[in-house]
């Protein structure tokens, strides 16, 4: 889909902790990927492993209790010739830059329509303040590119819904609202933070159907944080895997379902109950449940869970995000040279 | 763990035809539930949200039957009438009792629906919210054998402590309260507070639904445990059609309060006889990235249960639609032996299965 691989969003080392009164929960500790523009990146992982805190990271919207402690992310924001790399975790949240890019050159559309549209303002209101904020724009202006962009996303009677209240729309329909404001200034960046999980089945369908479609045309590139690995499999390019605030693998679509390295991403493909089973076959299931933030497992944090633990090394030493291949990045010992080591 | 069950009072036991000992577990007949919509000062009734609209389905001993269908399709109210949580406005709710007898849960008076609760448990979807904060596993575990006078002091703690075991849980952790433990672990002690009393049949309502994709494969094995060593029978509710193949013998299709589809689970995915059965198959996300990503999507919304569309209740959406589907309501019937589907098509129409 990219003319060439070219990067547009870095994300390295990220560390973000949140200071609460019962001390310090420690949400990220070590996320790294890399996106290429016109790519959909999946961002992968059971609740708790920091998938949500790393969207807020990148947009440079922390929740005030969080700190970014360590790491960075970079956008390459193009200009004319070439591109400009912009250190978005150094800018003040606050900064005009900031908010110029938040909106013209990222936008986010969240997992609750529900809760993310204003139940007091018209739909319409909600479109034209996005619009007001970041475009010149005269005021018929502003209303027919509020209308057109209720028709990009298949609303129908795109000048009924303008009019209406949220709460006059069915889930769906808001969802296709909140895309629809995410849109409305042409993102190059969007990530879409669980769009789908508070749908019905075939709502979801019509919502990744329309992504994919607002994709082909548009060439935006996507960071879709989700938990369901058949969303991903329809959705991504490229997908990482998150475990308790960090990235374990990252690596292509085709990989990581059909030669996964890492543990947990193997034993995560592996209990998802699949239509082609067998009704008889047991589930395989990774022992135990995530741990408590609060309560991080010593050396690598799957150990207490892992299938191919080995003893003297997991528990004890943390592992890097090792290089296996041209696009694949694990962080396993299995892979290092601590793994040959041992006898 | 031996209880004897009290039979319920004559009075509330009707006359329903003794089948030959393999009579099945439950049958539902002609179900409805209506939920009145008041409006203005008086609150005077403007209309009905038909929730369920005449369901029949039976559930054979043993088996896991699956209720699947989007939200407000009526399978969680259907759930809850079947244990007298909602009183139905009207249908039957026979329940065969390990004497062969049968037993209206409709009709029940409060006495018997206490007795009757003994051999019917439910699972809710949301193990944060049906868990008692303030009370102690033990506690809450406990809670069904101490009302029915079951059990008591040290007979008490080794039941619990054998229910927790059974489930997967320390019986250490018996003191603990519900907010030291991890939403699948929450679903365990709902499955061992639901066994407490030794049930025969249990509704399961969106049991994995809230849970991690890891915890929801341990869960779904150890329902499928508990049938085998318990001999249960449950009415599982679900949205997951992934999950509903995964544990259900056999399954009904629900939309907007009824039933347009009913066979075995097996049959369901291979030959689908309802274009919505087709579509909701089709909508399922595949882990499969080699997948072609490009299909059929349904159009539209779930229409309003208070005000549902004319005819076939799903022809604004159906890509097979004809004018007879606009003004006729379709039965549900049998098209195939055991196969039954609301759709005047359904002998013609060649839909979209699975290869499985």
């Amino acid at each position: 889909m990219a003319d060439r691989a070219e990067t547009i969003l870095e994300v390295r080392n990220l560390h973000t902790h949140f200071h609460t009164e019962s001390g310090v929960v420690r949400a990220l500790e070590g996320v790294d990927f890399t996106l290429n523009r016109g790519q959909v990146l999946g961002v992968v992982g059971e609740s708790g492993c920091g998938k949500s805190v790393t969207a807020q990271c990148i947009m440079n919207m922390v929740p005030s209790r969080g700190r970014i402690v360590d790491g960075s992310v970079i956008y390459h924001q193009r200009n004319g010739q070439g591109t400009d790399a912009v250190e978005i975790t150094a800018l003040p949240p606050k900064s005009r830059e900031m908010r110029r890019i938040r909106g013209n050159e990222i936008a986010m559309i969240f997992q609750e329509p529900m809760t993310s549209l204003d139940p007091l303002y018209t739909v319409g209101n909600q479109l034209l303040e996005a619009i007001n904020l970041h475009q010149d724009v005269d005021r018929t202006e502003a209303r027919a590119l509020a209308v057109h962009s209720l028709d990009r996303v298949q609303l129908p009677e795109p000048e009924r819904v303008f009019a209406s209240y949220p709460h006059q729309l069915s889930g769906g329909q808001r969802q296709r609202v909140m895309i629809a404001i995410a849109l409305s200034c042409n993102p190059t960046l969007l990530i879409a933070d669980e769009p789908t999980t508070a749908l019905d089945v075939t709502t979801q369908a019509q919502i990744l159907s329309l992504m994919r479609d607002l994709q082909d045309e548009t060439h935006m590139s996507i960071i879709f944080i989700t938990h369901d690995l058949g969303v991903v499999a329809e959705m991504c390019d490229e997908v990482a895997v998150m475990y308790l605030g960090k990235v374990v693998e990252q690596t292509d679509i085709d990989t990581t379902f059909y030669s996964p390295r890492h543990p947990y991403t193997q034993a995560l493909l592996r209990s998802i109950p699949r239509l082609d089973d067998d009704q008889d076959r047991r589930l395989e299931v990774i022992a135990g449940s995530v741990p408590d933030p609060s309560s991080i497992p010593s050396g690598c944090r799957f150990h207490p869970r892992c299938p191919d633990f080995m003893t003297g090394v997991c528990e004890h030493r943390e592992p890097t995000l090792i290089q296996i291949d041209e696009d694949h990045q694990v962080r396993c010992h299995l892979y290092g040279e601590t793994a040959s080591s041992q006898p | 763990m031996t209880t004897t069950p009290t039979s319920p009072s004559d009075t509330a036991v009707a006359s329903v035809e003794s089948g030959s000992g393999q009579s099945p577990l439950l049958e539902v007949r002609n179900l409805k539930m209506h939920f009145p919509i008041r409006k203005g000062f008086l609150k005077r009734v403007v209309g009905h949200v038909k929730a369920v609209d005449d369901v029949t389905f039976s559930v054979e001993r043993g088996t896991v039957f699956g209720l699947v269908g989007e939200s407000g399709c009526g399978k969680s109210t259907t759930g809850r009438c079947v244990i007298r949580l909602l009183k139905a406005t009207a249908g039957e709710i026979v329940y065969t009792m390990p004497d062969d007898e049968p037993v209206h849960i409709e009709a029940l008076d409060p006495e018997s629906l206490r007795i009757m609760r003994r051999h019917i448990q439910i699972v809710f979807q949301d193990p944060y919210a049906s868990l008692n904060p303030r009370l102690t596993l033990k506690q809450i575990v406990g809670e069904p054998l101490v009302i029915n006078n079951v059990s008591q002091g040290q007979d008490l703690q080794d039941r619990v402590a054998e229910l927790l075991r059974r489930v997967g849980l320390s019986p250490e952790h018996m003191n603990r309260y519900p907010h030291a433990f991890s939403g699948g672990q929450r679903q365990r002690i709902s499955l061992a507070r639901a066994l407490a009393l030794n049930p025969r049949f249990i509704v399961a309502d969106e049991p994995v639904s809230a849970l991690d994709v890891s915890v929801q494969a341990q869960i779904l094995n150890l329902i499928k445990d508990l049938r085998e060593e318990f001999g249960l029978t449950y009415l599982f509710i679900a949205h997951n059609m992934s999950v509903i193949k995964h544990i259900c013998d056999s399954v009904a299709v629900m939309y907007v309060g009824q039933i347009v589809e009913m066979t075995t689970t097996r049959q369901l995915f291979r030959k689908p006889l309802h274009p919505y059965t087709e579509a909701l198959l089709e909508a399922i996300p595949v882990p499969d990235p080699r997948r072609d990503r490009h299909r059929i999507v349904l159009e539209g919304d779930v229409p309003n249960p208070a005000d549902p569309p004319s005819g076939c209740y799903f022809h604004p959406r159906c890509a097979y639609a004809q004018d007879v589907c606009r003004t006729e309501t379709p039965p549900l019937a049998e098209h195939t032996p055991g196969h039954l589907a609301r759709c005047h098509f359904a002998a013609e129409l060649e839909l979209k299965g699975m290869t499985i």
